[in-house]
């Protein structure tokens, strides 16, 4: 019965979502009361509990909003600068092949972007830029959705693979190399996936050969970097070793042309526009790089924060969440650092003369406030959703059930919680801080290697975070699909489903040999 | 006049979603002092403001 009502909120959101195609935000809306009825009713949420988890979720929603609101911001300058369209005219010159432009943005790129960044800026930033290219909005909008997933535990300098290092107490030498195996190879599962979505089974045909030297390379330093110690820099690494041997791979690729080729011999490429229009970007990674990377900046930027403290919140089930506080570090957020790109690449587009409507700045903000109003509202609602079912047990109960129901089965389960955790906290980290305790407690109960199942709930969480609805939502409104998240969610599922399957078997697989 | 309501909601989505976002993030923000005193009444008033948010919005077609 708790298992059921627990999974009420979530099941709404799918069938909103998936069967009747209702947008985020009016599913979030469903999925919020009805978690907050079952909270109360059965959970036994009171009132201060409650107050608390709404405080924590404004909290987790603006970490989360600073960055849509900074990556739109950034697409409408360089979008009114006509940056994109330059962008999406000059690639194709690098090679026209649309298969292997997904690669090297939407796979190596993306890959690169979660590396120094992630929190939804690869899908963010790389969705417009496909549209420009001539993608459609939806595959757009998939491509580095998939392409990214990957390298989510390692993405963002290691900060989901440092949630499981804490919540487990167990040490990174002992976690990852079995997560970084499962990634890496799952890596060139989607390289796959990226050239499918992109110009279906003939395009992976095509390029399996560069699919496998890029996921080979990028496989085998993202495992090589984590297992040295390293990993809160094997995504990044990963990344731009994958975008060194991209250009020359694209170069030396050359399909004969078909119907999915861009004829762009009339089109002469013009590199001064291609810079000037490329700045912003490479403005937003100098300022990641810089910022990450310089200590005393880093410290400057991290003097003002806004820290609040949570006292222990107890149900009248005595569900007990621990005493937390909570930090946002507001001038050196990912969301803040796409704000800095903003501001000197609308200075360096204006002082090149790209802005041509009058008063620019006031179409700029006017534009992205549009655009952001519709994702801002799903995710303060779907983040409400998720805090209140962590907080009254409801979350709890999900992973409980499903553990217990599986028995020897387990292995195979293991990375289903973990990408249920990030399909509902829409984020990796928060899956691990959510499940990580609960996966080694189960696996040392049924006699499991603590270190195997950990790796399937990281890497199922990895992958999986690609289809939260808030990660749903940045990817759509930045494409131009807001109010049709469900579509998206749809086809991400198609390879979604696949990759958590294959860290399925490896989690089984990895279970058996480690018994022997 | 209701469906001449649903008209305007349905073309000024953008000024809807705002609404419904401020009904959502500022009882949310002013829900922590009140919180930190367990004034009962008050958390059921701006629970009540922040439900009122997510209808608006699951009203919008």
């Amino acid at each position: 019965m708790a298992f059921i009502l627990a999974f009420i909120p979530i099941g709404l959101i799918l069938v909103l979502m998936l069967g009747l195609r209702w947008g985020a935000a009016r599913a979030g809306g469903v999925g919020y009361l009805s978690a907050l009825v079952i909270a109360i009713l059965y959970f036994g949420a009171g009132p201060v509990l409650l107050a608390f988890s709404q405080v924590k979720a404004l909290f987790l929603s603006l970490d989360v909003l600073l960055i849509i609101w900074g990556a739109f911001l950034l697409y409408m300058v360089a979008d009114e600068a006509g940056a994109i369209r330059t962008i999406g005219r000059s690639l194709p010159h690098l090679t026209a092949d649309k298969g292997m432009q997904a690669l090297v943005i939407g796979w190596a790129f993306a890959s690169f972007l979660q590396g120094v960044g992630g929190f939804g800026v690869p899908v963010a930033v790389i969705a417009p830029i496909l549209v420009g290219l001539g993608f459609t909005p939806l595959a757009a909008v998939i491509i580095p959705s998939i392409g990214h997933g990957w390298g989510v535990t390692f993405g963002s300098l290691g900060s989901s693979f440092q949630a499981l290092i804490s919540s487990t107490g167990l040490p990174a030498a002992v976690l990852s190399p079995s997560s970084a195996l499962f990634l890496s190879l799952s890596g060139l599962v989607t390289g796959l996936m990226v050239a499918h979505a992109a110009s279906g089974w003939q395009a992976v045909r095509r390029l399996l050969k560069p699919v496998l030297a890029l996921g080979i390379v990028m496989g085998v330093t993202h495992y090589f970097v984590a297992v040295a110690g390293f990993w809160n820099l094997a995504t990044f690494i990963a990344g731009v070793s994958g975008l060194l041997i991209c250009f020359p791979l694209a170069r030396r690729y050359r399909p004969k042309p078909d119907a999915n080729l861009s004829n762009n011999d009339n089109d002469p490429l013009d590199p001064r526009a291609l810079t000037l229009a490329l700045s912003g970007y490479a403005v937003l990674v100098l300022i990641i790089l810089l910022v990450q990377f310089v200590s005393p900046l880093r410290v400057f930027l991290g003097q003002i924060s806004f820290q609040v403290a949570f006292p222990e919140l107890i149900t009248d089930l005595q569900f007990v969440t621990p005493a937390a506080t909570r930090s946002l570090y507001i001038f050196r957020h990912t969301g803040m650092q796409l704000f800095y790109a903003s501001f000197f690449s609308f200075i360096f587009y204006k002082m090149a003369g790209l802005y041509h409507r009058p008063r620019p700045a006031a179409c700029i903000l006017s534009g992205t406030l549009r655009k952001v109003m519709s994702s801002s509202v799903s995710i303060a609602s779907m983040v409400s959703m998720a805090v209140i079912m962590e907080n009254s047990g409801m979350t709890a109960t999900l992973a409980q059930g499903l553990a217990s129901g599986m028995g020897q089965l387990f292995p195979l389960v293991a990375p289903w919680i973990g990408a249920l955790g990030a399909f509902m906290t829409g984020s990796n980290t928060n899956s691990n801080v959510v499940f990580g305790a609960l996966q080694l407690r189960t696996a040392t109960l049924l006699g499991y290697l603590p270190a195997i199942i950990l790796a399937g709930q990281t890497a199922g969480a990895s992958l999986a975070s690609v289809i939260a609805p808030t990660k749903v939502v940045v990817g759509a409104s930045t494409a131009g699909m807001a109010g049709q998240e469900g579509e998206v969610m749809r086809k991400l599922l198609i390879y979604t489903i696949p990759l958590v399957l294959l860290i399925s078997l490896f989690t089984y697989l990895g279970v058996w040999i480690s018994s022997w | 006049m209701v469906t001449l309501l649903r008209h305007w909601l349905s073309r000024n989505k953008h000024i809807v979603h705002l609404i419904a976002f401020l009904l959502i993030v500022i009882p949310s923000a002013a829900l922590y002092p009140v919180a930190q005193q367990e004034v009962v009444t008050w958390i059921w008033v701006l629970i009540f403001v922040i439900i009122l948010g997510n209808i608006l919005v699951v009203s919008l077609d």
